[in-house]
């Protein structure tokens, strides 16, 4: 490229970087957030409400009558009678240590024999011939040892017998056989008797008891010493082969200690009446609505026991209670135990103990307790010494029926308050209303009589310290609680609860004063008596644990009344949310009340700061005119009214960032003046917030 | 071949050389501003900048428009003197262009006995086009609000309001062809748009009452608004993608020069993050509603969107396609009263838009070969009778300085003129 080429082109690169520069610079001077502001007058409506009576008397219910007139209406509880007053089934255990009755062992059986060509050698050269046998004396056999280790060990017995029966095989009769029985081991003698006759071919018995003796497994037995008569002048054949047998047998035997094969046997079985303690209820029957049986065993027998525990009165859907469990065998010198809960829930208790026995018996369970041990084939050790130790517990047992017979028993339940919201934000110089009727009604849904003693009963308003006691008969004279119905028994049909309501009015009571105090609180005391006239129901009380004894406290107020200055006052929380109002430079807002109730109002609302404290109040204004009656004393057209709110930048940041609540307080004047009015439930006050801002905008 | 069958051919052979695209392009500005001067540097390769603007209404006042403009406070006198002018159906537009071009140096050839010059142009530009057409309630809400409406109906169907910013890259040519008789030359170019921002409002009912003491606000509003995506319309942001074509053809015989332009036929296709608002509603208004005041004042106004979606009807993003204003331009000048002024009339229309056709006069003096300026006179577009001033000079080496005004009333009576706006452009010759 030439040098004027060259030159050329730099003056071009010059010249379009100052374009450039400048079209840039024109193109972005201008800032996104800079706009021209001017100020505009805006005037819109903002919010809008309509009131009715049930806006204003906040958390109240209101119902309205027939002819349109509102009345309050107030419930609330003043004492529910709980189960736990009336009875409750404590946590009761049973505690039983069982000694082993008694052990039984297999009977034994030995044979002994002895034969006549052992005995008389002689005739052995004459066996198979007829010969006469002369008088002769038997001389004594040898010890015989008989090994009955397959059976048992050794055993102490506290009962036992050794049937001895010696049969004659012989030709010739046995005189003054001496038979005896020693124990191998120890060398003392079991059993030693005298035969003095047998006769040939029949048997004679002896028996002999083993109480007290210690028996082995190992035995010897002997004949000390027999003769025979002879066979006189008559032959006899003879057989070498015959023989003299002794049968031996031990029976029922009833050790104290044994080492042995036991048999398959109850050691325990024992039947046990408990009783629960209620008081002075008397139940023959309950429902168990939760609750566990807790049972500890424990077992020094060195053998498995295969216990069984059951409450045969105790059954839920036609079952009993049981609960079978096998302790594992005792280590020597110890013990084996088992621990376990059982739910007891939905089951139907006969609280009538052993049925076999009585009926008339209350409160009263028995349970029935089972140790077995099965014959295994093995050799095992037991004394009567061993036992069982069982602890049966009940606990939490709690009922969800009970019938019988409930007690006649007092309870006083106060002194108590009943807070009341109702009036809350209520107050007024003279208020009065035309009449109230207020009620205690009484849901008595218990099988049993009761009487109920109003002690005292006082309005107290401790906004003004004003209290006004309840007078009338009702303090003098018991309220009579019927008993409930429950036709067919538990749960066959719903039961049917008695009713009581005791009504008190201007004409039985100073009620209408007592509830123009407008209270906050009712101060009271009752006195209940449970079955006055004893046990009229012949043990068939009842009561059901989710269904009692309810008393409640009820107004209605018809609101037709006389105020002046009834004032309303509430705090409400305020919450404004990312709304930017500082462009707002000042105006008004116009609240525009449509009142529809006889009644001026004059409302304001004062900004709180976080401390509760007032700071500003909005209205300047404050006058919401009463709408006219007409000649029957109802409104029929509305009254316009409209309150001024001045808005300010500075009002507006208070209320924005400084007001966390807004205290309104609002005093209505019934009109005409002095007359009574009605209030119906179309009466309105309608509402609406219009702004007329000076806005500056962009 | 005479005189007048000569030319009629030449025009035949230019307008069909024009629709078979096969005839050069010549910007409007270089048509006006230089080529008038000198002949001979019309053929030269050139390099320049052009800078124009103008704000134009037929009733608010530069004053107004300039405190507008300047984000400065609007006071209430300010804006009592533009409603005092207001009718019912008033107009305001602005156009601004800057950028710059280079010019080729000229390519002979002969042609049947004509010499034909051949150049190409390419340019890049900056526009903004804003038109708006209003109600003088519409204006009288805006500035003023609606408490003066109070009991009242305010009426501003048919505004109108139309703003969009792009880039423009040009290529073009220049046909010129020398006759002994006559010069013509034709250009054309073609344009790709880079579309910055836009933004529409078409309302074609729009009727708000106020009731007395606010107690209720009706509104009947049939609105259709669309607007490029607003997350960034900075200079140079991609929003939209378009192009535009431009012909024009002038005609010199002897001491006139005619000249028909058509420019901005084109169009951009804003994407699909572009949204879309219609409203068709009449909406009643007597405040929100609480259920009971006495509970708590809760108030969650999250931002003036939340009131808009009150009365919404439709909120959707699309892309859509939207035709730029055709401007057509017919000029005339000459040198036939002395051979030192120079006389000119431009007429021109911007379709589309609420302008009306707007006229302009004038005359320049050449004080010297290098140096000349004038005087003219305007009528119409957004604005009424307005005078303007404009000078050029050739400071030799090839370097050329335009600027002038049409609004010489809006420099001078800012408070009563309705227009201001003014042109400036650099060339240098190589």
């Amino acid at each position: 490229m030439s040098h004027f080429k060259q030159h050329r082109f730099k003056r071009y690169i010059h010249f379009l970087v100052l374009i450039c520069g400048m079209i840039y610079f024109i193109s972005s001077c201008k800032r996104d957030d800079q706009r021209a502001q001017w100020d505009t007058e805006i005037i819109t409506p903002l919010l809008k409400s309509s009131l009715g009576i049930k806006d204003l008397l906040n958390d109240t219910s209101i119902s309205a009558n027939a002819d349109s007139s509102i009345k309050l209406v107030y419930q609330n509880h003043l004492y529910d009678v709980s189960l736990d007053s009336l009875f409750r089934f404590f946590d009761t255990s049973v505690t039983k240590v069982y000694n082993i009755d008694s052990i039984s062992l297999l009977d034994q059986h030995i044979v002994y024999s002895v034969s006549l060509g052992y005995l008389y050698p002689a005739l052995g050269s004459q066996n198979g011939t007829s010969t006469i046998i002369p008088p002769f004396t038997f001389p004594s056999t040898p010890d015989t040892t008989i090994n009955v280790d397959s059976l048992f060990q050794t055993m102490t017995l506290v009962t036992g017998y050794i049937d001895i029966a010696i049969t004659n095989g012989f030709p010739v009769p046995i005189t003054n056989l001496i038979f005896l029985l020693k124990d191998s081991i120890t060398g003392v003698y079991l059993a030693q008797d005298t035969f003095a006759l047998i006769p040939p071919n029949t048997t004679a018995t002896k028996t002999v008891s083993l109480a007290g003796k210690t028996v082995n497994s190992k035995l010897t037995a002997r004949i000390v010493s027999m003769n025979t008569p002879g066979s006189g002048f008559t032959p006899v054949l003879i057989d070498t082969s015959d023989a003299l047998t002794a049968d031996l047998r031990i029976h029922d035997l009833h050790p104290s200690y044994a080492t042995a094969i036991f048999p398959t046997q109850n050691l325990v079985d024992k039947a046990q009446a408990f009783k629960f303690d209620l008081g002075k209820v008397q139940l023959k029957e309950a429902v168990v609505k939760k609750g566990a049986i807790v049972i500890n065993l424990y077992s020094t027998l060195q053998d498995s026991v295969h216990f069984t525990y059951s409450l045969p009165n105790a059954t839920k859907n036609g079952n009993q209670f049981i609960v079978t469990r096998t302790l594992p065998p005792a280590p020597p010198g110890g013990i084996s135990s088992f621990s376990n809960s059982y739910d007891f829930t939905d089951y139907h208790l006969d609280m009538r103990g052993d049925l076999s026995i009585s009926q008339d018996t209350v409160n009263t369970m028995y349970n029935v307790f089972q140790a077995r041990v099965d014959s295994t084939g093995q050799m095992k050790t037991l004394s009567l010494n061993d036992s069982i130790y069982a602890n049966i517990g009940f606990q939490g047992v709690t009922p969800a029926y009970g019938r019988g017979y409930l007690g006649q028993d007092t309870f006083n339940f106060g002194p108590a308050s009943l807070y009341i919201d109702m009036f809350k934000n209520i107050n007024a110089n003279n208020f009065q209303l035309q009449d109230v009727k207020m009620s205690i009604d009484v849901e008595n849904n218990i099988g049993a009589d009761g009487t109920v003693f109003i002690q005292n009963m006082r309005s107290v308003n401790t906004r003004n310290n004003i209290t006004v006691p309840l007078t009338g008969a009702i303090l003098s004279s018991p309220i009579l609680i019927p008993r409930a119905i429950d036709p067919g028994g538990f749960n066959a049909v719903p039961a049917i609860p008695a009713v009581t309501s005791y009504v008190l009015n201007g004409s039985n009571s100073n009620a209408p004063a007592f509830v123009s105090n407008l209270p906050n609180r009712i101060d009271y005391s009752l006195e209940l008596q449970t079955n006055p006239l004893g046990n009229v129901s012949v043990f068939n009380d009842f009561v059901y644990s989710d269904k009692l004894m309810r008393f409640d406290l009820n107004l209605e107020i018809p609101l037709s009344f006389v105020a002046d200055d009834l004032t309303l006052f509430d705090t409400v929380n305020v919450s404004v949310n990312a709304v930017d109002l500082s462009r707002i430079t000042g105006g008004t807002l116009t609240l525009i009340a449509d009142n529809g109730f006889p009644f001026d109002a004059t409302v304001q609302m004062f900004m709180l700061d976080k401390f509760n404290n007032v700071t500003d109040s909005l209205f300047a204004n404050t006058i919401i005119t009463a709408a006219p009656v007409n000649a029957n004393g109802k409104v029929t057209v509305k009254k316009k009214s409209k309150l001024i709110i001045p808005v300010t930048q500075e009002r507006i940041y208070r209320f924005l960032h400084e007001t966390p609540r807004m205290k309104v307080i609002s005093h209505f004047t019934t009109k005409p003046t002095g007359q009574t009015i009605k209030i119906y439930s179309d009466y309105r006050l309608d509402l609406q917030l219009t702004g007329d801002f000076n806005y500056r905008t962009n | 071949m005479n005189k007048k069958t000569t030319i009629s051919q030449i025009i035949s052979w230019r307008i069909i050389f024009l629709f078979l695209f096969l005839s050069t392009n010549l910007n409007a500005q270089w048509l006006h501003d230089f080529n008038f001067i000198n002949h001979e540097k019309d053929s030269m390769p050139a390099i320049r900048f052009d800078f124009d603007y103008e704000v134009a209404a037929d009733a608010i006042s530069n004053e107004f428009i300039s405190t507008y403009a300047k984000d400065q406070f609007i006071d209430a006198s300010l804006k009592d003197k533009v409603s005092g002018k207001l009718k019912s159906n008033n107009h305001l537009g602005s156009e601004l262009n800057s950028g710059f071009g280079y010019r080729s140096k000229t390519f002979h050839k002969h042609w049947k006995s004509q010499v034909v010059l051949f150049q190409w142009t390419a340019s890049i530009k900056q526009r903004l086009l804003f038109d708006a057409s209003f109600a003088k309630d519409l204006f009288r809400l805006y500035f003023y609000g609606n408490k003066i409406y109070e009991g009242q109906e305010a009426d501003f169907s048919n505004f109108n309001y139309s703003y969009q910013q792009f880039q423009q890259i040009q290529i073009g040519s220049i046909k010129t062809v020398i006759h002994p008789e006559a010069t013509m030359r034709s250009f054309m170019a073609v344009s790709y748009l880079n579309g910055q921002d836009y933004l529409s409002v078409e309302t074609k009912r729009g009727k708000l009452f106020t009731a007395k003491d606010a107690e209720y606000i009706d509104l009947d509003l049939a609105l259709t608004s669309r607007q490029a995506d607003s997350s960034n319309h900075k200079f140079g942001a991609v929003n939209g993608a378009g192009v535009s074509f431009n012909a024009g053809f002038m005609l010199e015989v002897n001491k006139w020069k005619y000249s028909l332009q058509f420019n901005d036929l084109g169009f951009i296709s804003w994407n699909k993050k572009s949204s879309l608002v219609k409203i068709d509603t009449t909406y009643h208004f007597e405040g929100a509603e609480v259920q009971n005041v006495l509970d708590s004042i809760f108030i969650e106004i999250k931002s003036d969107q939340d009131f808009k979606n009150g009365f919404l009807q439709t909120h959707a993003f699309e892309k859509f396609t939207k035709s730029l204003p055709p401007q057509l331009l017919f000029s005339v000048e000459t040198f036939a009263l002395h051979p030192k002024i120079h006389a000119y009339g431009t007429a021109r229309y911007r379709f589309g838009t609420g302008m009306i056709p707007h006229v302009l006069i004038g005359g320049d003096y050449l004080f010297s070969k290098s140096f000349y300026a004038g005087l003219n006179f305007q009528y119409g577009g957004y604005s009424k009778l307005h005078a303007g001033i404009r000078a050029a000079y050739d400071a030799g080496k090839g370097w050329m300085f335009y600027a002038g005004t049409s609004y010489l009333d809006g420099w001078l009576m800012k408070n009563n003129a309705g227009g201001v706006g003014g042109n400036l452009s650099l060339q240098k010759l190589f």
